[in-house]
């Protein structure tokens, strides 16, 4: 082995660069597949995440029909307000006919002693915040790169603290398990981060599906228990105005819209809230088909060039190392009339083989997680690829070695006598 | 004499191989652009949002940066006023009109048809009180996030609704954005800026940065590939230069000998690959053409390279005969011939 290993290392001293822009050219073909496969994901991702979300889906949105100021104080001075608003909250949750997803963008300030919310002015700073249900959360399955997603538990009461995600641009200023002392609705809270949503999450919103959460802080809508104070029920109040102004999902069809108008309309007559009102009664969510089509075009591209560059990239790899082979079956040859065994003259080529492999592996993985795009998957597939590499180059060498002029005049010669 | 022509063989695999992959890059940039366009409401990745702007002269903004100003007058309606880009959306059908047009507008195909038939053959879209001429429908045969779309060129604005009106700076790179911003703040302190959100398969998959990432990616390993088979190339001609020199041939001989081989080389490997791409119906002139200009950079790389191994050959070489002076063989190469 001492010998073999003194070999392969005199043979890489003596064809430097050669082998040197050999490994640095595996090196690169490596990170080429990564990054292709990385890309590939990417594009994955962003159609799936949009087919899942609008595929067969009818979105409407839902609100309460107290435009005018007077109407709505007149609602609120009545003694039974907050319960009815509750019960309609809670009525719209736990419909058979449709999801009910509240959503609303109400901004929050935050006391930010990083200096990440842009705003200007002092600590105090107005930053965008998003309002989500929990059923709007499992509906758009927000995922999350760092921390942990909102939980169940994260929606029920649990006094001042509340647990929030940050959008992804917030990564480099907060760490999870950060407190930040805010004003929800003028009441003073204090947000506990757990988690930062993946980079170019999105969800519909205002007629928009293309809306990212980037820029924003995620809020739970939480469950309330009863009021204690004044100023409780009034705040009360005023989120749960909000939480019924939301979205609901139901499956494509006539039969499926008229289902859910059939229940709100039990619902309203069952908790006592009769003015509601749909805007954009006949949801346009065909534009979500645009992004779709281009979407799935814009995957099959990258699919379609991420194998023409692999095939190339191994038929170029493949004639290189074949010619390097080539080149060392003279040499091979002379170490076999010289005593060599053709067992340890396989065993030099496989070591040769690894040694230049295996480092242009390891490199490249290395780049590919310094430039954050590396994932198991990947690396499985690096591990595919080496080993096939190696086992092709290797089985190819040896066979040439085998069957090498040389050798065979040599076989002859030694059988003869 | 086999072993040439075999690495001979190689290299032109090797040629062609790196052609296709090269090819199908470029193919592959344009289609993502069409696609990254066509998903973000024909916008770029660099667009700034500006508010309180009425005040500002377009006309002195500068045109070294490439770039169009829209006025926002509906989330799926803008009207253009100003281009230094020369740029041209994709076209379902019709065109898309230059800037002396008159009034004009290019809409998207659920725009076409909404509004009333071709008269004459020509239809009209009335908005913000003026009628504009429909020129052509942007867009592609399947549904994109553009059918909706409505550009306008030419529209007249009163000077009190332009105080209003949110303007939209589309820059093709992020430095002409900056730079654009840059200026504008300093000219006009009164305006708002921000960067408008980007959409689309842009944003989705990352595009922009993972071409960037396999751009480079790609010319290394080119330049790899071009200096390994090469120097292979190169190799199989060891002895030929030792021959030739012993013979007494001038040096720059097998130098020029060398490079056309190269030339002739990538011109038939050239010539392979477009030939295939451009009757076969892949390329168009003008990626031909860009096909044409990569092809000039491996050539020269390649000839470059050819260049530097020579020179090495030619140190050995000198390198052995100064030895075997110092051996006393000083007419060796008279005596051999």
């Amino acid at each position: 082995m001492k010998v073999i290993m003194r070999e392969v290392l005199l043979y890489y001293r003596s064809h430097k660069v050669e082998n040197i822009v050999f490994v640095c050219q595996i090196t690169v073909f490596f990170i080429l597949m990564g990054t292709f496969f990385a890309f590939t994901g990417e594009a994955h991702y962003g159609k799936s995440n949009i087919e899942r979300t609008y595929k067969d889906k009818a979105i409407y949105q839902l609100i309460d029909g107290y435009y005018d100021p007077d109407a709505f104080t007149a609602f609120r001075s009545e003694p039974n307000a907050l319960n009815i608003l509750k019960n309609y909250y809670h009525a719209l949750m736990n419909a058979e006919s449709f999801q009910y997803l509240a959503m609303f963008d109400q901004s929050i300030t935050i006391n930010d002693v990083n200096g990440a919310a842009d705003s200007d002015g002092g600590q105090l700073k107005e930053a965008e915040a998003f309002q989500m249900n929990e059923q709007a959360c499992q509906y758009f399955e927000l995922n999350v790169i760092e921390g942990r997603a909102f939980q169940q538990g994260d929606f029920d009461d649990n006094g001042n603290v509340m647990p929030v995600l940050m959008g992804s641009s917030y990564m480099n200023a907060f760490e999870v398990g950060d407190r930040l002392p805010a004003t929800y609705y003028q009441k003073e809270v204090e947000l506990e981060i757990i988690g930062f949503l993946r980079e170019n999450t999105m969800i519909y919103y205002n007629g928009n599906y293309e809306f990212y959460l980037d820029q924003y802080i995620i809020l739970p809508y939480i469950h309330y228990d009863a009021p204690q104070t004044e100023s409780d029920e009034s705040f009360q109040e005023i989120v749960y105005f909000a939480m019924i102004n939301g979205y609901i999902s139901i499956s494509s069809g006539d039969a499926h819209t008229q289902d859910m108008m059939a229940e709100m309309e039990a619902i309203a007559e069952k908790t006592g809230f009769y003015n509601y009102v749909f805007i954009g009664s006949n949801p346009n969510l065909q534009q979500y088909r645009g992004l779709i089509n281009i979407l799935n075009k814009n995957y099959d591209l990258i699919l379609s060039l991420l194998i023409l560059s692999f095939l190339v990239n191994m038929v170029t790899l493949g004639v290189q190392a074949y010619m390097m082979q080539q080149r060392r079956l003279r040499m091979m040859a002379i170490h076999y009339l010289n005593g060599a065994t053709l067992q340890s003259l396989m065993k030099q080529i496989v070591m040769e083989v690894l040694l230049v492999i295996g480092l242009a592996a390891f490199l490249g993985w290395n780049v590919l997680v310094r430039l954050k795009i590396s994932n198991i998957v990947i690396l499985l597939i690096f591990l595919m690829i080496a080993v096939t590499f190696m086992i092709g180059i290797s089985l190819i060498s040896i066979c040439k070695l085998k069957n090498a002029e040389l050798m065979l005049t040599l076989n002859q010669e030694d059988d003869l006598q | 004499m086999r072993a040439t022509r075999r690495s001979v063989v190689f290299y032109f695999l090797i040629n062609i191989v790196l052609y296709i992959l090269l090819t199908g890059f470029l193919l592959y940039f344009e289609k993502q652009t069409e696609y990254d366009l066509l998903s973000n409401q024909l916008y770029y990745d660099n667009i700034l949002l500006i508010y309180n702007g009425g005040n500002i002269d377009w006309a002195d903004a500068g045109d070294s940066e490439e770039y169009r100003v829209y006025v926002e007058v509906s989330q799926n309606c803008r009207a253009l006023i100003k281009d230094t880009s020369k740029w041209t959306p994709p076209m379902l059908t019709g065109y898309y009109p230059g800037e002396e047009t008159g009034a004009a507008a290019v809409i998207g195909q659920n725009v076409e048809k909404s509004i009333y038939p071709a008269v004459n053959g020509v239809q009209w879209i009335r908005l913000i009180g003026q009628e504009f001429r429909v020129t052509g429908v942007v867009g592609a045969e399947y549904a994109t996030s553009c059918d909706d779309l409505i550009l306008l060129f030419g529209a007249q604005f009163e000077e009190s609704d332009l105080d209003h009106m949110i303007y939209i700076v589309d820059a093709k790179t992020q430095t002409g954005a900056q730079k654009i911003a840059g200026s504008l703040t300093a000219g006009y302190p009164e305006i708002q800026i921000q960067p408008g959100a980007i959409r689309g398969t842009a944003r989705l998959t990352k595009s922009s940065y993972f071409y960037r990432l396999l751009m480079i990616e790609l010319l290394f390993i080119t330049v790899f590939s071009v200096y390994i088979s090469g120097r292979f190339r190169h190799e199989k001609y060891d002895m030929n230069y030792k021959v030739y020199q012993i013979c007494g041939l001038p040096l720059i001989f097998i130098l020029i000998r060398a490079e056309l081989e190269v030339l002739v080389i990538n011109s038939i490997s050239l010539s392979v690959v477009s030939g295939a791409g451009y009757f076969g119906g892949l390329l168009t002139r003008s990626q031909l053409e860009n096909v044409m200009r990569i092809s000039i950079g491996i050539t020269t790389l390649s000839a470059i390279l050819e260049a530097g191994f020579f020179g090495h050959q030619l140190r050995k070489l000198n390198a052995c005969d100064r030895r075997l002076r110092r051996c006393g063989a000083k007419k060796i190469r008279s005596e051999r011939l």
